[in-house]
């Protein structure tokens, strides 16, 4: 009865499953072809622009991190630079009072041996003076005696003598 | 009575059958809409569930067709 | 004025598709080439669109990834988890698609007007109940093979035929007979309830397609030019609506008939 009721609706079961065969063709296509490839496409697509988002995020706290680190660093810079600065100074003032005390010192000591120089050639030339008056006065007294002399030619001999 | 102006009659008040439905459908758009309208976050869901209920009440229509060709 | 001049009288196309030739005794519809027509499209498609398939889709292919996305998430609203949808999602979608396309291009103007001997060639395949039905049909066989694998032979049978219900009613003393009896009914409504499911979804689409083609033809017997376009700018809706009403409605019976997600059963 109810093939006869679906009859007056042009129901014909040969049709029906020509045609069912039919879709189930072009479901196998779809599920096989279009619906794998457009899912793998979807999915590939999904992928790559959460990793880019992912690939930005560690970027970011990346980029946070490198800022905190170079604070700190720069801080740390800042420390050493001080104290290298406040190292400097004392050495160098160090430095500068032992040059002053070695230059006194040293002053002193060229002062000294100038001084010891100067009286050690007064005395030799003492030495030679003493040398040549005795000469001269010998000389003088040679003259005088062998009566060679007058005043003009005492006064001669005194200046020759001194000359 | 002839049958075939019997059977013309009996066609005619079976396309009656769709003022009812008209109505029912009519009723849960409606419905769907004030829903949807309180609601509109859920207006997805609301318009698949619309659209089963709908179907459903179409139903007596597609009775009424069936009825429409048989006779 | 002359009516015949802006009115076309055709003949009212026939309830049934017209056989064009037989192969092995299998007729051959016309809208059997239609369904043919269709899966050349799809193959054509196919090859154009993935061809050279890129990250960047092209116009086509960004087309049908909507298609797909819109499928996919009228699936899910339905099913409400991830496990159903998947699992569910090539039939449906593909019945989405075949039923969609199939009636929208039977808005095509002149596709019918094909003729061979007097015959139109192409027949909308929605149009014809033989599609419709084969395609419920099809698809309550392949849900309930789902829920017998869900639930197990007994399982299955049990759904229908509520044994525990009748040993409760047994016990129930002078008056259980009519329980049982009302029972029994109940079962028996529920079998045939499945039937008319079948019946039912593919008589609404049948129907509605069918309707608009001989409307559209009584509309251009009356008055031919600007009438008929109002009532196929809304067969381009209606042929949308009724392609979510058919695959939401396979969508709720594969619900109705599949088990719950594995690994959530004793919730």
């Amino acid at each position: 009865m109810i093939g006869e009721v679906l009859g007056k609706l042009g129901f014909d079961w040969k049709v029906a499953l020509a045609n069912l065969v039919n879709f189930l063709i072009i479901y196998y296509l779809l599920r096989n072809v279009v619906f794998k490839k457009l899912g793998a496409a979807i999915k590939e697509r999904q992928e790559r622009i959460q990793k880019g988002l992912d690939d930005a995020k560690r970027a970011e706290s990346a980029l946070v991190m490198a800022e905190v680190e170079k604070d700190s660093i720069l801080k740390d810079a800042h420390k050493e630079s001080k104290v290298i600065l406040e190292d400097a100074d004392k050495k160098g003032k160090k430095i500068v009072s032992d040059a002053k005390t070695l230059a006194g010192e040293e002053a002193s000591k060229i002062k000294d041996s100038a001084l010891k120089d100067i009286d050690k050639t007064k005395e030799q030339t003492r030495k030679e003076l003493e040398k040549e008056y005795v000469s001269l006065v010998l000389d003088g007294i040679e003259k005088v005696a062998k009566g060679e002399i007058d005043k003009n030619k005492s006064q001669k001999l005194a200046e020759s003598l001194l000359k | 009575m002839e049958a075939e102006a019997a059977k013309y009659i009996a066609k005619g008040m079976i396309i009656l059958s769709m003022l009812a439905t008209a109505i029912g459908e009519g009723m849960v758009a409606a419905k769907a809409m004030e829903a949807i309208g309180r609601n509109p976050e859920a207006g997805d869901s609301i318009f698949s569930k619309m659209i089963v209920g709908m179907a459903i009440c179409e139903s007596t229509a597609i009775y009424a067709l069936v009825a429409f060709f048989i006779i | 004025m002359n009516g015949e001049l802006f009115s076309f009288k055709r003949d009212i196309s026939d309830i049934g598709p017209s056989v064009l030739f037989d192969i092995l005794g299998f007729p051959i519809t016309n809208s059997t080439l239609f369904i043919l027509l269709i899966t050349l499209g799809l193959v054509v498609f196919s090859v154009l669109v993935f061809r050279n398939k890129s990250l960047v889709p092209g116009k086509a292919q960004a087309f049908f990834e909507i298609v797909y996305e819109a499928i996919h998430n009228q699936i899910k609203t339905i099913t409400g988890n991830d496990y159903h949808t998947k699992r569910v999602f090539p039939i449906i979608a593909a019945i989405f698609l075949f039923v969609g396309v199939s009636n929208y291009l039977g808005l095509v103007p002149g596709l019918s007007s094909i003729t061979l001997d007097g015959q139109s060639l192409f027949r909308t395949a929605t149009a014809d109940f033989n599609t419709t039905f084969g395609l419920a049909f099809g698809a309550l066989v392949v849900l309930h093979l789902v829920s017998i694998k869900d639930f197990g032979i007994l399982g299955y049978i049990g759904k229908y035929i509520p044994v525990n219900q009748i040993k409760e009613d047994l016990k129930k003393g002078v008056l259980s007979p009519i329980y049982v009896f009302v029972t029994i009914l109940i079962a028996c409504l529920d079998i045939v309830g499945e039937f008319a499911k079948a019946i039912s979804v593919s008589l609404r689409l049948f129907g509605n397609m069918y309707a608009g083609d001989v409307l559209t033809t009584i509309l251009i017997s009356i008055f031919a030019f600007i009438l008929p376009s109002f009532w196929v700018a809304f067969g381009l809706l209606g042929a949308l609506i009724q392609t979510i009403v058919f695959g939401s409605l396979i969508t709720v019976f594969y619900m109705q008939a599949a088990g719950p997600e594995p690994g959530t059963e004793g919730k």
